[in-house]
This record gives C-alpha cells, structure tokens and sequence, in this order.
C-alpha cells in the first residue's frame, strides 16, 4: 500500500480478493437465487438428475466414471488413440514410393 | 487401407476429409455426424450467449453458436440496449441544441431534425458491432451456424439453416440463451402491428414523430423510449398501471425525484392508471383507460402507442418438451445456481431462466456457466448486478433499496449529496439529481447505492465495486476522488452516510 496520514487508524471492510484459486472439487448445486420458493422448497428433488450432469459436465476435465452413455462422454483414450497422426506429405511419399520426395 | 480411404474422400464431409489427411482415421466412423461433437454448442447469439461462446472457447473447448436472426448481438444489440442508446444521444443532443445551448454563450440557428439520417447513424452503430462479434468469433474460433435450433436429444441439435437445409450438430454440454420477447398486452386486448401500435422495436424505427404519442408502461423501455420521441417533437403522454414510474428495483425516493424531473422536461404521466382496449380509426389510435383500482373510464388519443408492458423468456422452436426441459409457471427454464436445467448436460443462461433481464447479467451467467462446465466453479452476484435509465439524467442503481431494507427490518444508515452542491455538476450546467448510499448500521458495509443525475450509468460502477468487495461507506470516503468531476458527489455521499460531508 502507498503510506497515507491518517487522522485515526480506518481499518477498511474492502476485501481484496486477489487471484482465484478454485479448490480441487466441484461446489455442490443450490437453488438459484433468484429461484422461486416453491422452486427452494423442492430442489432436492428437482434436481436429482442436474446433480448427475454437473458430474458430467466436469468429464470436460475429469475422466472419472465408469458407465456412459454415449462414446464421447468416456475418457479421450478410449476413442481417439494417440496414434501417430501421419502428415499429407509423409502419406504422399508412402503413396508414391518416396517419388514425391523429389 | 489408405488407398481405400483416398478413394472414398471425395464423398466425405469435410471434417472427415481433415481427418484422413492428417491420417487420423477414428473421426470418420459412420456416426450421424462425421465429426467430433462439440465440448459446447451455445443456443442463441446474444449477450449471454455470444459471451459464453467465447468464453468456452478461451477454455480450449470446442464450441459452436447457433443464432437464428442472422446477425449477432441479440435483443440488446440490434433491436435493445444499443439502438435505444443510440437514439437517445442523438436525440439528447438534438434536444439541448435547441433549447439548452443559448444560456451557455452558443447561438445557432437553422437547428433541424434529419429523422431518416438519426435512424441510419443507429442502424451503423447496430451493423458496425454485430460484424464485430463476428470477427471475435473468428479470433477465437468459435463455429458460428447461422440457423434455427431444436432439440433432437439432449446431445443432439436440430438446425434448420439460414441458407437452407438442415443439419444436425452433436454436443456433450449445451448452453440455453435464447433471451426474451416483447410481451403482448395482457390478454390480448391490443395488438401491436409495430406501425402505430409499437414495442420497442418499433419504436425505433418510427420514420416521422408522432405528434402524440402514448406509453403504456412507466418502466426503463418505456420512459427512455417515450424521452426519445418526446425530444424529438412529441406529445407523450406515460400510462402506468403502478403508483411510480421506473419499474421493479428503483427506490422510492428516486422514483418521485425521477418522475418530478421528466414531468419537468414535458412527459405527462397517469400514474396508477390501467389501460383497457385500443381502437384504430382515421389515422389515430383511441385506449380506453380506467383509475387502476376502477373508476371512471378516459379515452386517450394517440398517433403512436408504445407498448412496454415487459418482456418474456423466448423459448419457441427449441423443442424443450420432447427432451422435458422444465419450465416454471412464468414460462423461465428452472435452473440451480450453477445454471443446470432439469435435464443433464443443458445449462442455461440470460433473460429467459430467472433473476432481472440484463444484458450484463446474461453475460456473467455466460461466462460463470462454462467456467461451471470446465472447472466445476463459478460466480455471479445477483446483488452487485447494477441498472440503469439512460434517460437524461440517467438514473442507476444497485443493491438493496430503502424500501427492501424497512420491509426485511434491517438498521440502516442513509448518506445522500446533490449534484447541486458538486462543482463540476454547476460548470456543466447540469445539476439535477442526488447519490444515495445505504448502509448497514452496525458494519457500515454498503448495501445499497443510487444515484440519480449526469453520469449516473457510469458512476455506478463504483458501487458495484464496492458492493462486490463489500466495501464501507468509510472505505469510500477516504478515498480521493478527482477535483472537479462528478465523482466527487459520490464521496460525498459516502461521506454523509458514515460522518458528514463538507460541500453541503
């Protein structure tokens, strides 16, 4: 902080909060808060399934489950091997028996 | 096998096509769709969705937008916010030339309205940005699918083409910003034809100025809209069916300052008033009124009708029954506070799920809602979500209002300073208007401020700062504010709210 003179010692209520550090679990989903009461008073069960997306919405970053239901939802490794990706210029000179090298 | 495949390319889509050339065989698999789904397929080109697009795309998610209008930007930017903004400072302009300049030393003669070239320089501004968005589509490579979403499945969109055609998109996270739509009138008694009765988006695109001109609505659409025209030219005549104008969130007290002050600039206003039914006949359109709580019936002639009775969430086309998206008795997408719908893998944002319609609100639900998808962390703080009237003066506000604070029984503390008393606002010549600062009796903390005068949209920023950072009153106060801006009413008002101030 730069030095200021103060007549009495202020001690600010203003927070800084500096950079983000997001802790390793996903929060846990609430009502919104701008939701309806009648929504607030049924959420839990209203939003048994959400609870589930918000588990796979994280599969974006965490390969963690077992059973999907579709290919895309499994981890990465499962269906795009890391092959070795072959370059238009390699398969040509494959193709051309090294002909097109030249 | 490569031989095959090179054979088989010229029939693949092009997806496919990259995939065989970088020899990478697993994208063409006989699927729907040859290529990958998309990490986030975002519905609707808005502020909110545009914004998110973005946003999932800085994340290094694969991701698309769909938008049906054929230009992006939403509501808000091609028939909202900044057309509205656009007209209104034009207008403003036109205004003060005629009748504000002479008391400042400017003598102009010959002051004329261009109505059509007004219109073009809106309909510029409007263009110039939607291109833009386009180009930071571009730049962060978000795919931009010019076309009308439906829900095939959950993962699944169909999208019937601009260009014609339809073809489907594959998503694993899908993203709802489908925005809102003007509301008709209540039960259908007027229609609106957007010539001479008009929603907003008619209203700005009027080619003469009515000589009267009648609002229904007394909130933020209707008063600017009505500032508009009534600077123009017009008659305008503000018919609200509540005791004050300015709409929900406004405090009281500025709402009476408000109404004082463009009763002042020559808008008429029945308040409490309820309008019935609109009959057209010889050029002119007739309402039927009556006092809000019955009484005797009034009819109102007008060459323009505005209707501005609200907005409500736009949903049409997307299909959400067959996948069982729930909607509540409003017609809003239920979400949680991570913006999940019922159904899983579809989140949703902006005017049409709850909290206010704002364009600024949409876009921090955008960007918390794949922050929520890549992370599993979000923010938005529906209290520091600051509005504002661009109207002249502007009126903004953000918080807890006065009002909320009497009913929920909480102790707190007013600091209120004139523009009267601020220097820069007397150089200017523009000294209408007060800051308002409510805070927490025992803490200090700010709970609410609002200001109505010059700048007001602008100076509110600092409020929501100081509302995000839970900042004091005091923290405010013994911070330096440039002399001579209008920012210095803002101290001072901080100041009156934790001590005293020194210009009143």
């Amino acid at each position: 902080m730069h030095p200021t003179v103060r007549a009495q010692i202020h001690q600010p209520l203003i927070k800084f909060l500096g950079k983000r550090h997001w802790p390793s679990s996903p929060d846990v989903p609430h009502t919104h808060p701008a939701a309806p009461a009648e929504l607030k008073e049924r959420f839990t069960s209203f939003f048994l399934r959400p609870a589930e997306s918000q588990a796979e919405g994280s599969s974006l970053t965490q390969d963690n489950k077992s059973v999907f239901e579709d290919f895309w939802q499994a981890p990465t490794r499962y269906w795009k091997p890391r092959v070795r990706e072959i370059e238009e210029k390699e398969m040509d000179a494959v193709m051309s028996g090294g002909a097109s090298s030249y | 096998m490569l031989q095959v495949q090179r054979i088989a390319q010229k029939s693949l889509p092009r997806a496919g096509k990259r995939a065989l050339r970088s020899g990478s065989w697993q994208s063409y698999r006989g699927l729907a769709t040859a290529s990958d789904p998309y990490d986030v397929v975002v519905i609707g080109g808005g502020p909110g969705g545009y914004v998110a697009a973005i946003k999932a795309a800085q994340l290094g998610l694969k991701t698309a937008c769909i938008e049906k209008r054929g230009a992006l930007g939403g509501t808000c930017l091609n028939v909202g916010c900044i057309p509205s903004k656009a007209m209104l400072n034009n207008s403003h302009i036109y205004h003060q030339t005629q009748h504000d300049l002479k008391r400042r030393g400017i003598d102009v003669e010959g002051v004329s309205l261009n109505l059509p070239k007004m219109l073009e320089a809106k309909d510029n501004a409007v263009t110039g940005l939607t291109k833009g968005i386009e180009l930071l589509f571009r730049q962060n490579k978000v795919d931009y699918i010019k076309g009308a979403g439906s829900f095939v499945s959950p993962t699944r969109i169909a999208v019937q083409l601009l260009e014609g055609g339809e073809t489907h998109v594959d998503a694993k996270n899908i993203v709802i910003a489908t925005g809102s739509e003007v509301s008709p009138f209540p039960g259908g008694a007027i229609e609106i034809d957007e010539k001479q009765i008009v929603s907003s988006t008619g209203a700005l695109e009027l080619q003469k100025v009515p000589e009267k001109m009648v609002v229904i609505g007394g909130g933020i659409i209707g008063l600017e809209m009505g500032s508009v025209w009534s600077r123009l030219g017009a008659e305008v005549t503000v018919v609200e069916f509540l005791g004050a104008i300015g709409g929900a969130g406004i405090d009281d007290e500025v709402a009476k300052q408000f109404q004082r002050l463009l009763s002042k600039q020559g808008i008429k206003f029945k308040l409490n008033t309820k309008v019935l039914s609109a009959e057209k006949k010889d050029g002119k359109v007739y309402l039927q009124a009556e006092a809000a709580k019955g009484g005797k019936e009034e009819t109102l002639e007008a060459d323009v009708v505005l209707v501005a009775v609200g907005r409500r969430p736009y949903v049409e086309g997307l299909n959400l029954e067959a996948i069982g998206v729930e909607l509540d008795n409003k017609g809003r997408i239920v979400i949680d506070d991570q913006f999940n719908t019922s159904i899983k893998n579809i989140k949703c944002i902006g005017d049409v799920t709850f909290g206010p319609m704002l364009a600024h609100k949409a876009e921090e639900e955008g960007i918390a809602a794949v922050e929520f998808l890549k992370t599993g962390h979000g923010h938005v703080n529906y209290n520091a979500i600051p509005s504002v009237v661009y109207t002249h003066p502007e009126v903004a506000w953000v918080g807890k209002t006065e009002q909320e604070l009497k009913a929920a029984g909480v102790q707190y503390n007013i600091g209120k300073f004139s523009f009267a008393a601020n220097s820069r606002a007397k150089t200017n010549l523009d000294t209408d208007g007060f800051v308002k600062f409510i805070t927490e009796k025992e803490t200090d903390k700010i709970l609410g401020v609002h200001i109505i005068g010059p700048n007001a949209g602008e100076m509110i920023a600092e409020g929501v700062l100081a509302i995000e950072y839970g900042a004091s009153s005091e923290d405010i106060a013994r911070t330096t504010h440039a002399h001579p801006t209008l920012s210095e009413a803002f101290k001072e008002a901080a100041m009156a709210a934790y001590s005293k101030p020194i210009h009143m």
